[in-house]
């Protein structure tokens, strides 16, 4: 085949540009440390790192929402635990109380100290998290209880709802992490007992005294359960975040291993277009040089 | 005498038709690098003889013509692959500027403000009765609607470009036809003498070539040797002397001025890409970003209507509502939905109306809160794709099933298969014309090192005739000593 002069020269030219492209891609590719800058260097891995990309971010936000549950399932088990106690406390005061027949100042004694004990119920009742009542079901901006007194008979009224507090902790997945006063506290009779209790010394009721005494005991046992239902949720989250944390590594690894350039490989491949690109303009300023008009 | 006087005739006639074959040997490489320049050749043939006392005798050499060593099939080909060429060249820029404004290797892609969206609502359902987390809510909303906003306004900014690219292009797609036509005429009136106008005719090749980068064109040469021009669907370019210019009115491309849109007659070249990037591909992306927008609207309003502000009210819309059909966007079409989506002014600069709430709206009630932000993660939306094609005639639509963050990846993947695609193509058929083009030089093109080698030979036949003239003085010097 006949080749024209020009050919020779488009022929170089042609192979210098997409040489130069070529380079140019990987300098991109090693100076970004992106194995691809835009969807259509490989459209598949995009859309795979995208993906990966968005799990990551809702993981990372399940990881927040379980840092919340946290928070409140500590602030639980810490109050629970103080209630168990204080029950436990007035438990042991009513089977003190219920072996004989008592002075009135020690009678005395003991109404004002049961008495603290169910402010003292009613303050854990209260307890505040971030300037929200924790047991308060939704109404966390109101006290959930206050002590009352209608028709001569003293009471402690719930002044929350009936609703949990509930967070994300994976897609489709919500965990309790705030039980309701209403469950918590009403359920368990603490503070009727307390107040029947109160009475019941103050009347020197021994069987009444008694009765308190196992429903006191009972009590306790409710805020045991209670405690030990918190520790069973803690667990759960504590193994959630294990998994979370491995699977968010896991990730990780899986975007960076798609994403990051391989550098010993694009080093090595970037050398190698450089040799090629300087082997196409050596070969040019060669055909240049050759020329039939060297010879006449 | 008389045979003297021949010999002298023959080598004198020889030095002209050596001199013009070295005449056209200077014009090719004179040429040798302006492109589609047909290399040309004298072709010498022998006088015409004379006969004395019965013996034949020549009288030497004359041009007889100078031809063009043109390989028309060729030609033609390179034509039809510069249609396609400029068409995918145009196609593979334009989606790489559109690739460019997704952004999605980069931040602030429309992908992470949406999962930013989804954050907010569950830092929301933490902590329902806060105000930060609320007011963070409407910041990480009011950064996804203008992101929906910008991102449609400036697919509506390339459409509007691909316009103003037709306008420019138009005018010199007009002069091309003229000049096309003018050539007709020249070449028509040059070559009634019966010559070859071989310049002329390289010039209108290297027009049909340019002309063939704005549109797919075919084209037949008549027998006076003037090209009929159309576009390969069949409109009529430039017949004889003639040619019919296109005008861009609006969204339409008139023919001579005649009202009625030929633009579906063009097709490949720049023509044909701006035409298919305008009425194709740039409507199927913004259609499926309104339908994009308008689940979001939906779905987001449909949960929080329902659900109860702090003040335990209910019924407040997040995103502006959509309005009444037949305007658009509406609950049934979500046409301009990404440029429509803004925040309700029910929740705008009111965090408090946000209905996180499932129940009450009471300060630690998140159940609305969850519901939305657990949207994110429904698979079972139905989400309505779009594909344009014909030009914007025919437009088809089917339901997809998944997550709106599914529908979206699923949006950047085929824009990525269709950026890559047409890169690709670009190179292929780049590497297809660069062998074309061998193809034909290898016929038309010049050649130096074989232009100086016939330049020695004709260099010789020159000498050698100024040598004959030289013997012919010396005898005819002989002759006239003879006393």
């Amino acid at each position: 085949m006949r080749v024209a002069t020009q050919s020779l020269y488009r022929g170089i030219q042609q192979s210098i540009w997409r040489l130069s492209r070529e380079l140019k891609k990987m300098e991109d590719k090693v100076s970004s440390g992106k194995n691809f800058n835009r969807p259509s260097d490989n459209p598949v891995a995009v859309v795979h790192s995208l993906g990966l990309r968005s799990k990551l971010a809702r993981i990372e936000q399940y990881q927040k929402n379980m840092d919340t549950g946290q928070v409140w399932l500590d602030m639980n088990e810490t109050v629970l635990n103080q209630v168990s106690k204080v029950a436990a406390r007035a438990q042991d005061i009513a089977l003190r109380l219920s072996s004989g027949n008592q002075t009135a100042e020690v009678r005395a004694m003991a109404v004002s100290e049961i008495d603290q004990l169910l402010d003292e119920a009613i303050a854990l009742g209260n307890t505040q998290s971030n300037g929200k009542y924790i047991f308060g079901g939704y109404r966390t901006d109101v006290p959930p209880f206050a002590r009352s007194v209608s028709g001569g008979v003293e009471n402690v009224v719930y002044q929350g709802d009936g609703n949990d507090f509930q967070v994300q902790i994976g897609p489709d997945e919500t965990m309790t992490a705030g039980k309701n006063g209403e469950t918590v506290f009403m359920d368990s009779d603490l503070f009727a007992g307390l107040r029947d209790l109160k009475q019941a010394i103050a009347d020197n009721d021994q069987t009444a005294i008694e009765n308190q005494s196992a429903v006191l005991q009972e009590a306790t046992d409710y805020f045991n359960a209670q405690v030990s239902d918190v520790g069973i949720r803690q667990s759960r989250l504590k193994i959630k975040e294990e998994i979370f944390s491995q699977f968010n590594l896991q990730l990780q690894n899986q975007v960076d291993d798609l994403e990051n350039v391989d550098y010993s490989r694009a080093i090595l491949e970037l050398k190698e277009k450089q040799t090629a690109y300087e082997v196409a303009l050596a070969a040019a300023a060669k055909i240049s040089e050759v020329s039939l008009l060297n010879y006449l | 005498m008389q045979v003297i006087s021949t010999i002298l005739n023959i080598a004198q006639g020889a030095l002209q038709a050596n001199q013009m074959a070295m005449q056209t040997i200077s014009h090719n490489i004179a040429n040798v690098n302006t492109p589609g320049y047909t290399r040309q050749k004298a072709i010498l043939d022998p006088q015409s003889t004379y006969t004395l006392d019965r013996l034949q005798f020549g009288l030497g050499v004359k041009v007889d013509s100078v031809v063009q060593f043109f390989d028309a099939f060729t030609t033609r080909t390179i034509h039809q692959n510069t249609s396609t060429l400029k068409e995918y060249e145009t196609k593979a820029s334009v989606l790489s500027y559109v690739e460019s404004l997704w952004n999605e290797m980069g931040g602030s892609s429309l992908g992470q403000t949406l999962g930013e969206f989804w954050n907010a609502w569950q830092d929301v359902a933490n902590n329902p009765g806060g105000v930060t987390e609320r007011a963070a809510l409407l910041e990480k909303s009011k950064i996804l609607t203008q992101k929906f906003n910008s991102l449609s306004n400036e697919l509506d900014g390339i459409e509007r470009n691909m316009n103003a690219n037709l306008q420019m292009g138009m005018e010199e797609f007009n002069r091309l036809t003229k000049e096309i036509a003018s050539l007709n005429e020249k070449i028509l009136a040059a070559e009634s003498s019966q010559t070859t106008a071989n310049d002329l005719r390289d010039q209108r090749n290297r027009l049909l070539e340019e002309l063939s980068g704005w549109v797919d064109i075919s084209y037949l040469e008549d027998s006076n040797g003037m090209v009929m021009v159309q576009t390969s669907k069949g409109m009529l370019l430039v017949n004889g002397a003639q040619n019919w210019d296109l005008s861009v009115e609006g969204n339409s491309i008139y023919r001579n001025g005649v009202p009625s849109d030929v633009s579906g007659e063009l097709t490949g070249g720049k023509l044909g890409g701006w035409l298919d990037i305008r009425d194709e591909i740039i409507p199927q992306y913004a259609a499926n970003l309104d339908e994009l927008a308008g689940t979001l609207i939906q779905q987001v309003n449909t949960l929080h209507t329902a659900g109860y502000a702090l003040s335990g009210g209910t019924g407040f819309f997040f995103f502006q509502n959509f309005l009444t059909p037949p305007a658009v966007p509406n609950a049934a079409d979500f046409e301009g939905a990404a440029a429509y989506i803004s925040l309700s002014s029910d929740v705008l600069g009111h965090p408090e109306n946000i209905a996180a709430g499932g129940v009450s709206g009471e300060p630690g009630d998140n159940e609305n809160a969850l519901n939305i932000a657990a949207l994110q993660t429904d698979g079972t939306l139905t989400i309505r794709k779009w594909v344009i094609e014909d030009r914007g005639r025919t437009l088809t639509s089917s339901l997809e099933t998944g997550t709106l963050d599914d529908y979206y990846q699923s949006l950047i993947g085929e824009m990525g298969i269709l950026a890559e695609e047409m890169n690709e193509n670009q190179d292929f058929v780049q590497s297809l014309l660069t062998r074309l083009e061998e193809v034909r030089d290898s016929v038309s093109g010049v050649n130096l090192d074989e232009e100086l080698a016939e330049m020695m030979k004709f260099q010789h036949a020159y000498e050698a005739a100024s040598k004959i003239i030289a013997v012919v003085d010396e005898m005819l010097q002989s002759l006239m000593q003879l006393r």
